[in-house]
């Protein structure tokens, strides 16, 4: 399988590669092309320009000084591999070692992760448990989209035509926070994943947020369930009444990778889980 | 365009069309250790080193990696003769294909650890696949090359 000719620049400077973004109709970016090399190769998309925006400074790294900062060019091997993040914020670390494999890793980015859009990419369910912001920049400035409000449905998101994701900022990282991913083979696409953020005071659950992926067209937040675990004491009683309206509270696709019922009791176990993890940290 | 590469210590400079793949670029420089198996990102038997990282070449253009230092199964180094040899002790290969990329992914994992455990080399190679060997004198041979 060969892509489709096309024309490539590697963009010198962020504004250089928006401005080229904005005027050229046919034009994308290209970050770790883990994702979109392979759409050329099926012939899913052909655009007449790649703007290769691996290169750019500034838009990499991980910066844990204040609010973790992580730039969009960083790499999911990046992100594993970072001692202070991980000592900061285990889920993420945690998640980014559970996509894909070692290569892909190497190469694949967050911002392409977030951008692409896939509806069972990892990184959209455990930054909404975190609450995330997405920072992006554009022909009309920069400006920062809650990760809630970012995935608007499957390969569909709040990025406007010429707006690129520059990174992502987590003010808050509760040490209590897990990721479970339950896929058919080591390092594929997740069946089922659920995201727990668990904050406790004096035994009682002060702060939940849950999201899941695998049980909608996109990323879910897990509203029902959460508002179950308002200031309820930490136990597994709690867990499992959460789970159970988890379960209530969706209506999972039936495809040939997964009936829905499946799904759902998948949503349950996970759910219980990853409370049950984030609670033993 | 014009893209620079240095394969295994050697500089090259080739002309390719944006579009062309690295694993193509790559078998077209006389590597022929690269091999596309799956040519779907899946299968790891184009694994090779680009600048440290373990990569699918399948699954970049080449022009993404201009300027990279790139590392194939034909280098020759004492790590790689080392890996070969206990490949070779443990009959880590059956058919060969999935060989190189395991060599690779490998050779990728002792330059950053001396002394993995077998958890950690069956994570770390879990990204090339193999149809013949069943994977056990493989990972044997990593742990104990
Ligand atoms: C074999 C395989 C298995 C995988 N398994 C998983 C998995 O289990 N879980 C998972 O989550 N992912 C998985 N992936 C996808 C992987 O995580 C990709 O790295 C990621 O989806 C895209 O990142 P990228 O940097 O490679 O983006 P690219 O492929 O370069 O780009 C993807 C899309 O995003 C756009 N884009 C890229 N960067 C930006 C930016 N900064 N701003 C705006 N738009 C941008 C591009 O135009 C393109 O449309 C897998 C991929 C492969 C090949
Ligand atoms: S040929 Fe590249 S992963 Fe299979
Ligand atoms: S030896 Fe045949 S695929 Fe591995």
């Amino acid at each position: 399988m060969f892509p489709p000719e096309l024309d490539y620049v590697r963009a010198r400077s962020l504004d250089e590669a928006i401005g080229v973004l904005a005027s050229r109709e046919d034009a994308v970016p290209i970050a770790g092309g883990q994702s979109l090399v392979p759409l050329l190769k099926l012939r899913a998309v052909s655009p007449g320009l790649l703007v290769d925006i691996r290169g750019l400074k500034g838009l990499g790294g991980v910066d844990v000084g204040g609010p973790i900062r992580i730039g969009a060019l960083a790499t999911h091997g990046d992100i594993e591999g970072h001692a202070e993040l991980r000592a900061r914020c285990p889920v993420m670390a945690e998640a980014a070692s559970k996509i894909a494999d070692v290569q892909v890793r190497s190469f694949g980015t967050v911002g392409g992760s977030l951008a692409h859009a896939d509806p069972l990419a990892d990184w959209p369910p455990v930054l909404m448990a975190l609450d995330a912001e997405v920072h992006v920049h554009g022909p009309s400035g920069s400006r920062a989209i809650p990760m809630g409000d970012f995935v608007r449905g499957p390969y569909t998101t709040a990025l406007e035509r010429g707006e690129l994701v520059t990174g992502i900022v987590v003010r808050d990282c509760p040490r209590g926070a897990a990721y479970l991913k339950y896929a058919y083979r080591h390092g594929d696409f997740a069946v089922v994943a659920v995201a727990a953020a668990l904050r406790a005071d004096g035994g009682h659950v002060s702060e939940a947020r849950l999201a899941a992926i695998g049980v909608a067209d996109r990323p879910l937040r897990l509203g029902q369930a959460e508002a179950r675990l308002a200031g309820v004491p930490v136990s597994e009683d709690a867990f499992a009444d959460a789970a159970e309206a988890a379960a209530r509270s969706v209506s999972p696709p039936d495809d040939h990778r997964a009936s829905s019922g499946y799904r759902r009791a998948l949503l349950a176990t996970l759910v219980k889980r990853a409370l049950r993890a984030a609670a033993g940290r | 365009m014009r893209v620079g590469l240095r394969v295994n210590g050697t500089f090259h400079e080739v002309d390719v069309e944006p579009r062309a793949l690295l694993v193509h670029v790559l078998r077209g420089l006389g590597y022929r250790s690269v091999r596309v198996g799956c040519d779907t990102a899946t299968c790891g038997a184009c694994t090779v080193l680009i600048d440290g990282r373990p990569a699918k070449s399948c699954n970049l253009l080449a022009v993404q990696v201009d300027g990279a230092e790139i590392v194939t199964a034909e280098h020759a180094d004492g790590l790689l003769e080392r890996l070969r040899k206990s490949f070779n002790a443990h009959h880590a290969a059956q058919c060969g294909y999935c060989t190189s990329g395991m060599l690779m992914a490998a050779y990728a994992l002792l330059s950053r650890r001396e002394r993995p455990s077998e958890d950690e080399v069956r994570e770390h190679m879990a990204g090339v696949l193999c149809r013949c060997t069943g994977y056990q004198n493989i990972v044997r041979a990593v742990v104990e090359a």
